[in-house]
């Protein structure tokens, strides 16, 4: 099911975003990683992803920012997002969920394989939902 | 020659500025003694009783707040000069009246003072906000010879404590900020090294190699797992988590905290059972996430102290409430290490330095006391015996029973 399938993930850090483009690139995925909100939103709209991965605190334009533009925007609001963070306040997560996002995971406490399984389960749901 | 009037007023102060204050106290009640039984009558010698009046007053002046002394009337029969800076307004003499109109609705001194008077026993001491400032109030009674005695009136500090309150904040800010600037960095090391061995491992046969990367991946985990305790810690102790309590089932919470665990228990070769009861529980109040995190915490430290045989979880009614056990045959907690349980990093180890080989914060069994404790609930240590094991409990409201 991951096989080319397209992943864009908006990440601020360069190491962290190096290493899901990786753990997804090791998973037979086609990642695509930009630095922020903006550019993600573009990136959304042109190369039509199958799932986004949204960290939530970066410059310019924060996740929540973005996650609003992306639900607004008749493109892209059918894409379903996962928002990364390591702030883990419960209000943050649920306003994510409110706002429309599918699932929200802190990073440091999932390990790659976890974030690949939770990709691969919300994929899957999206699967189900148009078949 | 002084009269120590005063019950110590609060613990926090500190332990010089609570000296201070009996200091002002004790000669506080010694000048009302004085006003109240006329100058001198029994002083026999007045250049001491003048000197000691001047000491007095220096020592009222000097010191760092906002001192009040009132008789049982209400009359304010002294007070210093840092009232009036402190309240932004220079009067010569201060009272009840006045305190009230400058503070507004902050702050009503006059109810506070009965209040005092009537209880006879030093108010806890309240905070709220004036102007742009944080103003700290404390009362307490003035005996002329210690609680029981004739009672003389009162005695109010008004303290600023802005400067504490800033740095209350500060701190608060730095737990959150810290922990995401640490957490970053932290995932970047675990997430790498995982890919690392799951990638890699095969590929590069040397056995210090993998070793080495293992070791960078679970200590990365551990330093992640410290990180979130202290922050928890932080959290619960600020009051800063909510429980978002609702009517649930605790198999269901049991069900999916145990199959977390059931890779590390089948590892190492300890079993890891659940017992269920017969029939349905009934349901309890509490928040699901909460009980799942102390779960997880009871089971993973059962697990960390047994060598061989099992860890079990009942659950059962017990009046109003669901208790729930965790049972371990791991080598017991000796009587003189139980006490310290639950307590901020403490470890049932025999020492500080037997600590270490546990791997852990020592803020496990603290946190989920704050947990459990949030929710209406206790927790404690059922049974332990040298050798054989022990049973850990918490207990959790039923729905429509106790509050």
């Amino acid at each position: 099911m991951s096989k080319n399938k397209k992943i864009l993930l908006i990440e601020d850090d360069p190491a962290v975003g190096r290493m899901y483009r990786r753990l997804f690139k090791f998973n037979g995925y086609e990642a695509v990683w930009v630095w922020n909100g903006p550019d993600g939103l573009e990136a959304a709209k042109k190369d039509n992803p199958d799932l986004i991965l949204l960290d939530i605190m970066m410059p310019v334009m924060n996740g929540l920012e973005v996650l609003d533009k992306l639900k607004e925007l008749k493109l892209t609001k059918e894409i379903p997002v996962i928002v990364l963070s390591n702030l883990a306040v419960p209000e943050e997560i649920e306003k994510a969920l409110e706002k429309g996002a599918q699932q929200y995971l802190v990073k440091s406490d999932y390990e790659p394989a976890q974030v690949v399984a939770l990709v691969d389960e919300v994929l899957g749901m999206k699967e189900k939902k148009s078949n | 020659m002084v009269i120590l009037g005063l019950t110590v007023l609060e613990c926090t102060l500190g332990e010089v500025p609570k000296y201070a204050m009996l200091l002002v106290g004790g000669l506080a009640s010694y000048l009302a003694y004085e006003f109240v039984r006329g100058k001198g009558k029994e002083v026999e010698n007045m250049a001491e009783l003048s000197k000691n009046e001047a000491t007095l007053w220096s020592a009222i002046e000097s010191f760092p707040r906002g001192f009040l002394l009132l008789d049982t009337k209400g009359k304010v029969v002294l007070n210093n000069k840092v009232v009036s800076q402190i309240l932004e307004r220079e009067e010569e003499e201060w009272s009840l009246a006045k305190l009230d109109a400058t503070f507004g609705e902050s702050g009503n001194l006059t109810m506070a003072y009965r209040q005092c008077l009537h209880a006879k026993k030093p108010l806890d001491p309240s905070e709220f906000l004036w102007k742009k400032k944080w103003i700290k109030l404390y009362l307490a009674p003035n005996f002329l010879k210690g609680p029981g005695s004739e009672l003389l009136g009162v005695i109010i500090t008004i303290d600023d404590v802005t400067s504490v309150k800033a740095q209350e904040r500060s701190k608060e800010e730095f737990f959150t900020i810290a922990s995401h600037e640490l957490r970053t960095p932290l995932t970047t090391i675990r997430g790498n090294a995982d890919l690392l061995i799951q990638f890699y491992g095969e590929k590069v046969k040397d056995e210090e190699f993998g070793e080495m990367l293992s070791d960078i991946r679970d200590s990365s985990v551990r330093l992640i797992e410290i990180v979130n305790d202290f922050l928890d810690m932080g959290r619960l102790e600020q009051g800063r988590i909510e429980f978002s309590l609702k009517n649930m089932q605790v198999e269901e919470v049991i069900e999916r905290a145990l199959r977390e665990y059931q890779v590390t228990g089948s590892r190492r070769n300890i079993a890891l059972t659940w017992e269920k009861p017969e029939g349905k529980l009934p349901e309890v109040v509490a928040d699901p996430d909460k009980v799942r995190q102390i779960l997880v915490n009871l089971v993973g430290n059962a697990l960390k102290f047994t060598e061989k045989g099992k860890v079990s979880v009942r659950a059962k009614v017990r009046k109003d409430e669901v208790v729930v056990y965790v049972e371990d045959t791991g080598r017991g907690i000796l009587p003189k290490n139980q006490g310290l349980l639950f307590r901020k990093f403490q470890q049932a180890g025999d020492s500080l330095l037997t600590r270490d080989t546990t791997r852990g914060t020592g803020l496990g069994l603290y946190i989920s006391k704050l947990l459990v404790e949030g929710m209406g609930g206790e927790i404690w240590l059922d049974s332990t015996k040298p050798h054989v094991g022990s049973t850990f409990a918490f207990s959790l409201p039923i729905k429509g029973g106790k509050k």
